[in-house]
C-alpha cells in the first residue's frame, strides 16, 4: 500500500517474468473454464437421455410393430397430470399366454409373482417450477408424438426432446392457448 | 373511485373479502398459508431480525387504554393491487398483471433486486435471504403444485393460484364455468369464523361480489390509488 492506494504486490521486473505471469493467469482461467464445462456437462447429450431401467421393455415392439395405443398402458394421461407407468398386472393381461418363453417376459412374470416392480426412472423431467397436466393436452386431442416424438421407433426409452419454455410457448401461441406465466408457473 | 371490476381483462376477477368484525386473530389463516404454499419456517433468530417468511400476517391494532382496551385484528395478505406499485419497478418483469386481475410473481424470472419489496406499501413481499431447509420427514409435506423457492428470490401471496388452476381445470373437464365456492384459498378454508371470503366478482351471483357492494367496505391505503383486490368490512351489525 504505497501512497494510500491499492497496488498489486506481484510485480515482476523483467519482461520474461511478466510473460510467465500472464501465461499463468491464462492457463488458470482456461483450466477453470474447461474443468467447469466437463464437470457440469451432462453424461447424455441433449435429447438422448436414456436411463437404465429395471426390466427390458421395447416401445418399438409394442407401440410400433404391434400398434398398441399409448393410452392402453399410460391410462392416467387422460385423467391426471401424469401419464403414469403401467402396473405389471397390465402386462399380464397379455403375457399370461403370449410369448411366455422369452427371457424378458419370464423376468416380468417372476417380478409380478414377487410383487416387485422395480424402480423405473423417469425419462422426461420437468423443473419444479413448471406445472404440466397431461389431461389438459390429451383432452384437446394433441398427439402424444407432438411432444414425445417417434416413441414407436425406440427400443430403449429415450428422451426425444429436451423441453424448454420456447417449445411450450410456440405451441400455445399457435393454438391460442393461455400464455399467461401463471398458466404453468407458480 | 374506480369500480371493483375495472382491472383484469380476463374471465375472472378474484377478490378476497375480509370481515374484520368476525376476525378474532387466531392465526389459523397464517398457519394454513404456511402449509399450503411451502413457506419456510425461518426460526427464532431470523424472525427476530424481521426475516419472517409468512405471506399472510395478522396485524394488531389497539384501541383505548388499559383496562378499556380493544384489539382489532387485520389479516394482511398481498393486496393484489390493480395498480400495483411493485410492477413498474421490476427490471425483469418477474411481477406482472395477470388476465384474472392478479398480481403475478414468477419466481424463476426473479433476479432478486428487491425493488418490488421496497415499493410495496403493505410490506407483504418476502425475500429468500437464505436457502431454507426442510428437516427430513417435513419435506414429505411439501405441496407438489407449488414450487419451492430458491435463495435470492422474492415471494408473496398468490391467492392460492394452484387452487384456482385446479378449479378451472375441473370446470374445463365438465365444460362449464367455475362455480362460486369451488375455488377457496387455504386461508379462507381454514378460517373458523368465516371471516375470509374468496370469490370471483365478475360472477354477479358470487358471495364475494355481493359483499364487495356492502356499505361496510373499505380498502387499505386506498388513497395511494393502488386499487387493491382485498376488500375489508368493518363497523357494522
Amino acid at each position: 500500500m504505497e501512497n494510500g492506494r491499492w497496488v498489486s504486490r506481484i510485480k515482476p521486473r523483467s519482461a520474461i517474468g511478466r510473460a510467465f505471469l500472464k501465461g499463468g493467469i491464462l492457463l488458470f482461467a482456461g483450466l477453470l473454464f474447461f474443468g467447469g464445462y466437463f464437470y457440469y456437462a451432462p453424461i447424455f447429450p441433449p435429447g438422448k437421455y436414456a436411463p437404465q431401467q429395471p426390466y427390458e421393455y421395447s416401445h418399438k415392439l409394442h407401440a410400433g410393430d404391434l400398434g398398441i395405443n399409448c393410452q392402453y398402458c399410460h391410462i392416467y394421461a387422460k385423467k391426471a397430470e401424469f401419464a403414469g407407468v403401467p402396473p405389471f398386472s397390465k402386462c399380464m393381461n397379455c403375457h399370461v399366454n403370449l410369448s411366455i418363453n422369452k427371457p424378458s417376459v419370464k423376468a416380468i412374470q417372476k417380478a409380478y409373482e414377487e410383487k416387485n416392480m422395480g424402480r423405473w426412472t423417469r425419462v422426461y423431467n420437468l423443473p419444479d417450477h413448471v406445472w404440466f397436466s397431461h389431461k389438459r393436452h390429451v383432452s384437446k386431442n394433441i398427439d402424444c408424438a407432438a411432444c414425445h416424438g417417434p416413441v414407436e421407433t425406440l427400443v430403449v426409452s429415450t428422451e426425444n426432446r429436451v423441453f424448454r419454455m420456447g417449445f411450450c410457448v410456440r405451441c400455445h401461441q399457435e393454438r391460442g392457448a393461455s400464455t399467461d406465466c401463471w398458466a404453468c408457473h407458480t | 373511485m374506480k369500480s371493483f371490476n375495472s382491472n383484469g381483462d380476463g374471465k375472472h376477477k378474484w377478490t378476497m373479502v375480509v370481515d374484520l368484525d368476525r376476525c378474532n386473530g387466531c392465526g389459523a389463516c397464517t398457519v394454513a398459508c404456511q402449509a399450503e404454499n411451502n413457506i419456510a419456517v425461518v426460526g427464532e433468530k431470523l424472525a427476530s431480525e424481521k426475516r419472517t417468511m409468512s405471506w399472510l400476517r395478522v396485524e394488531r391494532y389497539f384501541e383505548g387504554e388499559w383496562p378499556d382496551l380493544r384489539v382489532i385484528f387485520l389479516p394482511m395478505p398481498c393486496q393484489q393491487c390493480g395498480n400495483a406499485p411493485c410492477e413498474p419497478v421490476c427490471p425483469v418483469f418477474a411481477t406482472y398483471r395477470n388476465p384474472d386481475g392478479l398480481n403475478a410473481m414468477v419466481y424463476n424470472r426473479c433476479v432478486g433486486v428487491r425493488f418490488c419489496g421496497n415499493n410495496c406499501p403493505y410490506g407483504v413481499r418476502k425475500f429468500n435471504w437464505f436457502r431454507y431447509k426442510w428437516e427430513k420427514p417435513l419435506q414429505e409435506q411439501l405441496n407438489p403444485d407449488v414450487s419451492v423457492r430458491e435463495v435470492g428470490v422474492m415471494e408473496k401471496c398468490t391467492f392460492c393460484m394452484q387452487r384456482i388452476r385446479r378449479g378451472k381445470d375441473a370446470a374445463k373437464d365438465e365444460a362449464r364455468d367455475v362455480r362460486d365456492g369451488e375455488v377457496v384459498t387455504a386461508c379462507a378454508q381454514s378460517c373458523p369464523t368465516g371471516a375470509i371470503i374468496f370469490g370471483d366478482v365478475k360472477d354477479p351471483e358470487s358471495r364475494a361480489a355481493k359483499l364487495v357492494k356492502s356499505k361496510r367496505r373499505f380498502r387499505l391505503l386506498n388513497e395511494h390509488g393502488t386499487e387493491p383486490s382485498v376488500v375489508y368490512l368493518k363497523g357494522g351489525a
